[in-house]
């Protein structure tokens, strides 16, 4: 009786009279007002570059079951889904099937393929649990981490051993077959610190909901030991067995990747070294099956220095040599070694100013030396208020299946044969780009603003031209072509982005972007589109409350036109329309004697809208292999342990 | 420091003379997030212990720290959200909100509001002998780190854990009607959302009714009905401040977040009998504050 009349003396709203007068409600009434629901910490603002960061609460509270769905929400951010097995993420346009101009990270090291430079999502060998954050940063940043690094950067950040102090299990299931389990575990103890995760995914395809998309088996582990004098040794590996479906048809990508780095730092010197692994077969492919193993070792040596005039300087230098062999694309192995050398410079030079220049010389055996230089100018006329100016370049070299490419392969049927030769291309040089920027970012209570704009160029694109042909008729009608991919054209584009993110109250945030880009001598041809989505708007709402929280987040993408890909020398175009994806989920956390278990329920475009981000394998798109995605619910349980 | 690298510093520090004449010459300055209360209080402590330096109160001076500054102590959140130079030791106290600095982007150092964990549970115990079942109210994740260490620390002495996490003071009833009969004590965690006047007095009267001591994080609130409190006091924190501006200054290192062990008991004794806790008069001599 007496807690029931307590509460109901709460529940009334009495004046809550004190009994005696309390400064400290005051001290933390004003303390708490500092508090408020941000996704951007504020440190982005002070960046050289455009920095947006999606973090561990905003993959956990989107529903997000794939990397590529977590990054839907940014500016900027162009993501193809193009089947529920695969997507692919580029940042301000020149996106496409197999992106190679955005370079992807995993803890500062790349996880692309070594020898077709693109990101294979599936396989990055993380479980979403265990990613603390994803920085995405915006524009050319060759100057820092040399090729590929065209239009931007994507690191995944996972959680060290000191922020797990702990770990979770989780299980999701789902409409088609989709199952998610991860066991993560971590923690330090004295000077030695750990992780383990280990997870899995399975699901099958939106349009054939009995058939198989993809199945990954993932573990990622490190071990850490912390040494006197300011100094840390590491060492980490990952591995991903995968079969992913990749052309909505029967071929799939079956193997294993993987990756083993040793990191070494001491006050401002940093060592490190990794070798990324591939041994893949596309052996049910129905035209040429093959097989693709790689490898790529990487070592990275850098030095950060105080000197005078309030310049702090980090330089330093890289090696790396790619190796990879293919039974049918380049026979036998290829190898390149390259070298680099690389440096950052901020000066501060009066209160509100900052100077950051950077550059990096990249060494190619076959394209020689290129230079990649970054330069921004930041202005900070009070806390919370930024304008940056920017101007940069980047390149990206051919990768070694564009060097050393070396097809042959034919359709025969009755009184007709066709048969073509991709030759080798040596000769090919690095794409380009020349980028500049105007930022401003700025926070107004509870309102987080950013607003960029944008101009840049991008040449020699590589490209395959149309072949030479020569027509025999003996012993029967035979058609031969051959080609080489070469240098072509440019891309020219302006755009910009509008951000907010609202504190609405403290139970309730929100955010919306605009995104505008209008590309201006898009090159025509292969899988490249014609004319990417000009216009994006992503939107979203968060309530927390109690053990509650809700998020609803919708994705509004303009229309784009690409070639069917059948025919690179009268390109036919078909138009993708425009969609919306409406996401959602709940998420609620118990608490008492059930504290660490979690259930949620999510919901991938439960408007269950038809949508494609390329066009269909169909007649009218013959090279083109993308799935319609349509809606997917699933539930999850997990249990965090530790705290 | 070579010669040549001294004689540009230099260079740079009589430059920039010329730029900001208030920051000269100035190896600290200290920011207050307001000119009164705990706040103050803090800084007197201080500078009691530092000596005197320059000194700003938001918001109605700028706080002006340059490129020469070593070390920034600010007195609250407000005063520790802003930017300072990149190079500067950013020394952070009476800041429970915040578990590192939104904008500053160089080194710091967090004198944390919290008692050492193990303090902390010897205390209560100490105040509590049969104290067994502990109830943690808690609302910050930036609180979390500072469990783990509850949590060991209360193994070590056989003492039994409840970890309720509150994300809205709206929450406390239920959160509390769950806990009768189920632990002995409850101790508030200093975390800005959750201490309110209004979560407080639920949690006194729930205290007051069902016979469990409540703890308080800061002495004032056991002025304002709590039983007792093992708390930092404003003065230790700008004291411990002090101590570690010292350091800085000197070149020494100290770890990113301290936890000071001088810490002070207060009790309020008529509360502490509504809650059925018989204070022993050895612990009524050791409370730095008793209330009647």
């Amino acid at each position: 009786m007496p807690i029931f009349l307590a509460f109901l003396l709460a529940f009334q709203g009495r004046a809550f009279a004190l009994d005696a007068p309390s400064d400290d409600f005051e001290f933390f009434q004003k303390e708490a007002a500092l508090i408020t629901p941000s996704r951007r910490p504020s440190s982005a603002s002070q960046s050289p570059a455009t920095v947006y960061v999606v973090t561990s609460e905003d993959i956990q509270t989107s529903g997000a079951q794939t990397l590529w769905d977590a990054l839907r929400a940014v500016p900027g951010v162009d993501v193809m889904s193009e089947r529920t097995s695969q997507g692919d993420v580029s940042i301000r346009g020149l996106n496409g099937p197999l992106n190679n101009r955005t370079l992807v990270l995993l803890d500062g090291k790349t996880v692309l393929n070594g020898f077709l430079d693109y990101t294979d999502w599936e396989t990055i060998p993380v479980s979403l649990e265990e990613i603390d954050r994803i920085e995405v940063v915006e524009g050319p940043a060759s100057a820092l981490y040399g090729g590929n690094a065209v239009n931007g950067v994507i690191n995944i950040i996972t959680k060290s051993p000191e922020t797990l102090k702990g770990g979770v299990v989780s299980y999701t299931g789902g409409e088609r077959n989709t199952q998610v389990g991860t066991a993560l575990i971590g923690d330090k103890w004295g000077a030695q610190a750990f992780k383990l995760d280990l997870s899995g995914r399975s699901t099958n395809r939106f349009s054939q909901a009995d058939r198989q998309a993809s199945s990954v088996g993932k573990a990622h582990g490190l071990y850490r030991l912390d040494l006197p004098g300011n100094a840390a040794w590491s060492v980490s590996g990952g591995i991903a067995d995968h079969d992913v479906n990749v052309n909505n048809g029967p071929s799939d990508d079956k193997g294993r990747t993987g990756f083993a780095r040793t990191d070494f730092k001491r006050g401002g010197t940093a060592a490190r070294f990794f070798w990324n692994w591939g041994r893949t077969e596309f052996q049910d492919h129905p035209i040429f099956p093959f097989d693709l193993h790689y490898d790529t070792y990487d070592l990275n040596l850098e030095q950060a220095l105080d000197l005078p005039f309030d310049n702090a300087l980090t330089a330093g230098g890289n090696f790396r040599r790619n190796r990879a062999s293919s039974n049918i694309f380049a026979p036998g192995a290829r190898q390149q070694d390259l070298w680099a050398l690389f440096f950052e410079n901020t000066w501060k030079p009066a209160e509100h100013w900052s100077v950051v220049a950077s550059g990096r010389g990249d060494h190619h055996p076959l394209t020689g030396w290129q230079f990649s230089p970054r330069g921004s100018v930041i202005y900070a006329p009070a806390a919370e208020h930024v304008v940056r100016l920017t101007a940069a370049s980047a390149f990206r070299n051919p990768t070694l299946f564009e060097d050393y490419v070396d097809l042959v392969g034919g359709v025969t049927a009755p009184g007709i044969a066709v048969n073509f030769h991709i030759l080798p291309s040596p000769g090919l040089q690095p794409e380009k780009i020349q980028f500049f920027e105007a930022a401003y970012r700025g926070s107004f209570d509870r309102i987080k603003t950013a607003a960029t704009g944008y101009y840049y160029r991008v040449t020699n694109i590589v490209t395959s031209p149309p072949p030479d042909t020569t027509v025999s008729f003996v012993p029967i009608f035979t058609i031969n072509t051959s080609n080489s991919l070469t240098n072509d054209g440019e891309t020219k584009a302006l755009g910009g982005e509008l951000g907010a993110e609202v504190a609405l109250w403290r139970q309730l945030s929100s955010f919306a972007n605009y995104s505008y880009e209008c590309l201006i001598d898009q090159l025509q041809r292969q899988t490249t589109a014609r004319s990417a989505p000009r216009h994006k708007v992503n939107a979203g709402l968060r309530l927390q409350q109690g053990g509650w929280t809700a998020n609803v987040s919708g994705d509004w993408v303009g229309k784009t036109s690409w070639t069917d890909g059948a025919d690179v020398s009268v390109p036919v175009y078909v138009e993708v329309r425009s969609y919306f994806v409406l996401n959602a989920s709940v998420r609620y956390r118990f608490s008492g004697r059930w504290e660490g278990l979690e259930a949620a329920v999510s919901g991938f475009n439960i408007a269950d809208r038809h949508y494609e981000t390329l066009p269909l394998q169909s007649s009218a798109a013959k090279g083109q292999n993308a799935e319609k995605l349509l809606a997917r619910w699933s539930g999850t349980i997990a249990y965090r342990f530790g705290l | 420091m070579s010669s040549r690298k001294r004689r540009s510093t230099v260079g740079a520090a009589a430059a920039f003379l010329f730029i900001c004449p208030r920051a000269r010459a100035q190896k600290a300055v200290a920011v207050l997030s307001a000119a009164s209360g705990s706040y103050q209080a803090a800084f007197e402590s201080f500078e009691k212990t530092f000596g005197p330096l320059p000194s700003f109160r938001l918001p109605n001076e700028r706080p002006a720290a340059g490129p020469d500054t070593k070390v920034v102590i600010a007195f609250g959140g407000e005063a520790a959200s802003r930017q300072y130079p990149e190079r500067a030791t950013l020394i952070v106290c009476l800041a429970p909100g915040l578990a590192m600095p939104s904008v500053h982007e160089g080194p710091f150092i967090f004198v944390d509001m919290k008692p050492p964990a193990e303090t902390l549970l010897r205390k209560l115990r100490t105040l509590q002998p049969g104290l067994k079942r502990l109830a943690v109210l808690w609302n910050s994740e930036d609180t979390r780190n500072y469990l783990k260490d509850l949590k060991k620390s209360a193994a070590g002495l056989e003492m039994g854990l409840t970890l309720v996490q509150i994300k809205d003071p709206g929450d406390v009833p239920d959160r509390l009607r769950a806990l009768v009969g189920k632990v002995d004590a409850l101790w508030l965690a200093p975390d800005p959302g959750l201490v309110t006047p209004e979560a407080f007095q639920t949690v006194k009267q729930f205290s007051w009714d069902n016979a469990v001591p409540f703890y308080a994080p800061t002495a004032g609130l056991v002025a304002a009905g709590a039983a007792a409190s093992v708390s930092i006091s404003a003065r230790e924190s700008g004291r411990q401040a002090a101590e570690l501006a010292r350091k800085t200054v000197s070149g020494e290192a100290s770890p990113a977040i301290v936890y000071p062990d001088n810490v002070e008991v207060s009790i309020n004794l008529g509360s502490s009998a509504k809650a059925g806790l018989a204070i022993s008069p050895a612990m009524t001599a050791e409370a730095a504050k008793v209330i009647p």
